[in-house]
């Protein structure tokens, strides 16, 4: 069998956490590790850089686009795409295109469609 | 101490401001002596003239005089191109000059010149706030005799109102200085005697320098003194006079009694426009009906327009201010009897300098020479930072010809800050409405895929049902949204080139399912010639998705819906048809009015939210282009989303 796809999630909100790690799981086999900021997200990505990173951009203390550009900035992760996910409509255009990500997923997602849209977004 | 002088501030940042015009033009010169260049040239010579204007209407004429020679030079050099060094040394004389003149009128400015003509205008102009704010007539009264002081010496000033008989007059208010303000004074004269009596009887002002014995108001123990009498008119009826005495023999001049009358004149004024004219009226009603002339409705439109906060002015065709109101005199930085009457290209010189946009006030050049109109925002620093929503527009008479242009400016700096908050907040709404509608719609999309288990039927109907309403929710809550950016104007578009066989395809695909399983077909024919349209592809397929399902919406099973588009004079009309039971005319206006759907039992039926066609003619607006319907009841509706083109000849490539 081959490796499972390995995805890292970063949001704050501990629910929407869990159910972004489970709709990964068991909607597409997905292997999710989680963190609920953006300092042990970076910290977990570089210990073992996953394949996808999804990072919500509204946090407290590092947003979502700061996160990416501190990933993409270390040669570590720096090859890993990274999605952000936010609720917002009115994105930063300008941070967004500083942070490197691959794309934007806007929340609700359609969780049946959520890991072919991040596939998408990585290609 | 008396209440604020709004002129003083004005005269104190003039004043203050000084000796940074002055650096401005010493730079410059220093500048220019090194080498010519028409910049610092047009520096030198923008400082000078501003000066010059500036300086002149606060009755600074030694000031305006040198600053007037330092504006020629450098129109010399401008026009010419080049500076002689004899003519850059004048300059340099002149500055020096400047300097001197500048001291000097700060002395005077700051020992108060009182009297000079500045500080009467001034005292004129709080008369009018002061007068239009006060209800009570002796307030008014008193509060104008205050002001008085400050511009005209007397030891007496009083007003006197004729009676109700028209026989008599009595005192109203009373100021004597010797006895220290306001006195009570109900004593009634005959009209038939005296100097203030043949003033009301006249109507003419009267100045005498050497008054002997008890005239009325005026007695004085045995001595000659001064007085002026000026009566006071509403409509042409005296209704009574303002009074100054003074103990000395000759102590006013004809510039003093010219100056009692223009406040005569602004008291008069104030009353007729104030609720007063409403007591006087109602004691004379028959003589006030009389009257209600022309010139009566001219003061009432003067009256409006003074009692609106906005700055207002009306330019006539000879580009001449013909009114303004004091906040309009207030924007511009003259009194407001200076503006009535200036011309239009002096009335700007003022206000370029508050203009942080100078090409803001070329377009309002531009448009007070046309039959045009204008209507936006501009930025001013002058009498205060402040935003303003900008109106000119042109006023015509009966006979619907040009009579000038009304040019209008309102502090919108609050509103503009209320948008900005709002929309803040809905954006801050948004975010928080969607955080926990992502974390429900996942939790329920997870338990009906099984993730909790195997589901009971019933579980999986009522777990289905609160799906359908949470993406019912969002729908709403994003529709919401859109509307109110699209309504704020706040809605950003990322123009592009839109194939719209593309956007078609796409927004018929995002249908398909839903037409499916209401057993509708869905029929795309497309012109002959691509179009390509200037619009944001997702916005395009949001108007054209929105405009399929509502067509799906109300087409009967087996029914058929159809997609067409082609040029029509610059834009590319795209057409939705359906074949359902149609909109009654008087219904359809109506589909495009926000809500409207909400209430009607056939939504609700349907299942749809009130917005979407709302949001969709709004989207097509705001790009540039229009959504219009057409309907026959029984036989279905057609909807025309209107674009605008791209030539073809610019997509060929």
């Amino acid at each position: 069998m081959a490796e499972p796809f390995r995805a890292l999630i970063i949001d704050d909100d501990p629910d929407l956490l869990m159910l972004v790690r489970r709709t990964l799981e068991f909607t597409a086999g997905w292997e999710v590790t989680t963190a609920a900021s953006g300092a042990a997200g970076i910290d977990l990505a570089r210990a073992t850089p996953p394949q996808v990173i999804l990072v919500d951009v509204m946090m407290p203390e590092m947003d979502g686009y700061e996160v990416c550009r501190r990933l993409k900035g270390d040669p570590a992760t720096a090859a890993v795409p990274v999605v952000l996910l936010t609720a917002r409509r009115d994105l930063n255009g300008l941070k967004l295109a500083d942070s490197g990500a691959a794309g934007v997923l806007l929340k609700p997602f359609e969780p049946a469609e959520l890991a072919r849209q991040v596939r998408a977004l990585c290609q | 101490m008396t209440a604020l002088d709004p002129f003083a501030e004005v005269r104190a940042e003039f004043v203050g401001g000084l000796a940074r015009r002055i650096e401005t033009m010493e730079g410059a010169l220093a500048g220019l002596a090194g080498r010519f260049d028409v910049q610092t040239a047009e520096t030198l010579y923008r400082a000078a003239h501003s000066l010059s204007g500036t300086a002149a209407s606060f009755g600074a004429d030694d000031l305006a005089d040198v600053a007037g020679d330092l504006e020629e030079l450098a129109r010399g050099w401008l026009q010419r191109g080049d500076a002689l060094a004899d003519e850059v040394r004048a300059a340099g004389a002149a500055l020096k000059e400047l300097d001197g003149a500048v001291r000097a009128y700060r002395v005077t400015a700051a020992a108060g010149s009182a009297r000079s003509p500045a500080a009467r205008l001034a005292v004129v102009g709080e008369l009018t706030s002061l007068i239009s704010a006060a209800v009570d007539m002796r307030e008014i009264f008193r509060g104008a005799i205050e002001k008085v002081q400050r511009v005209l010496d007397f030891r007496r000033a009083s007003v006197v109102l004729v009676d109700e008989s028209g026989a008599h007059y009595y005192i109203q208010t009373l100021f004597d200085k010797a006895r220290g303000g306001f006195v009570t004074g109900d004593t009634a004269f005959p009209i038939a005697q005296g100097l203030t009596g043949e003033a009301i009887r006249t109507g003419r002002p009267l100045r005498v320098d050497a008054l002997a014995g008890t005239e009325g108001i005026l007695l004085q123990e045995g001595r000659r003194i001064s007085a002026m009498i000026v009566p006071l008119h509403v409509g042409d009826r005296v209704i009574g006079a303002l009074n100054f005495g003074h103990e000395e023999e000759g102590h006013y001049s004809e510039d003093d009694l010219d100056w009692a009358v223009v406040l005569g004149r602004q008291i008069e004024t104030s009353l007729y426009y104030s609720t007063l004219l409403n007591t006087i009226a109602q004691q004379r009603e028959a003589l006030v009906r009389e009257h209600a002339s022309v010139q009566g409705q001219r003061n009432q439109l003067e009256a409006l327009i003074d009692a609106s906060d906005a700055a207002i002015m009306l330019v006539g065709s000879d580009r001449r201010i013909a009114y303004a109101n004091a906040e309009m005199a207030r924007l511009v930085g003259i009194p407001q009897e200076a503006m009535v009457g200036a011309g239009v290209q002096t009335v700007h010189r003022f206000l370029r300098g508050s203009f942080v946009d100078a090409a803001a006030l070329v377009s309002q050049e531009n448009v007070l020479s046309l039959d045009a109109s204008l209507r936006d925002r501009v930025e001013l620093t002058f009498p205060r930072q402040a935003t303003y929503q900008r109106v000119v527009a042109p006023a015509r008479d009966s006979s619907g010809s040009l009579l000038g242009h009304i040019v209008l400016y309102r502090d919108v700096t609050h509103e503009v800050e209320v948008e900005k908050a709002k929309t803040e907040l809905v954006s801050m709404v948004s975010h928080e409405l969607r955080t926990p509608m992502t974390s429900v719609k996942t939790s329920l999309a997870l338990l009906l895929g099984g993730a909790g288990g195997a589901l009971e039927p019933a579980a999986h109907e009522l777990l289905e049902v609160a799906l359908r309403n949470a993406d019912r929710l969002i729908r709403l809550v994003n529709d919401l949204l859109d509307l109110s950016r699209l309504e704020a104007g706040r809605m950003e578009f990322r123009l592009e080139q839109v194939a719209l066989e593309d956007a078609v395809a796409a927004s018929v695909e995002m249908v398909a399912a839903f037409a499916e399983s209401r057993g509708v077909t869905l029929r795309t024919e497309p012109p002959a010639e691509p179009q390509v349209v200037r619009a944001e592809r997702d916005r395009v397929v949001q108007v054209i998705v929105n405009l399929l399902a509502n067509a799906i919406k109300f087409s009967p099973q087996g029914g058929q819906v159809e997609v067409r588009w082609w040029p029509e004079d610059g834009f590319v009309v795209t057409e939705v048809r359906d074949r359902g039971p149609g909109i009654p005319p008087d219904q359809l206006k109506l589909v495009f009015d926000p809500f409207k759907q909400l209430d009607s039992s056939t939504t609700r039926e349907h299942g749809g939210a009130g917005l979407g066609l709302t949001i969709a003619q709004r989207i097509a607006q705001a790009l540039g282009g229009d959504l219009n319907a057409e309907s026959d009841v029984g036989k279905g509706s057609r909807f025309f989303v209107k674009l605008p083109a791209i030539p073809s000849t610019g997509t060929a490539a």
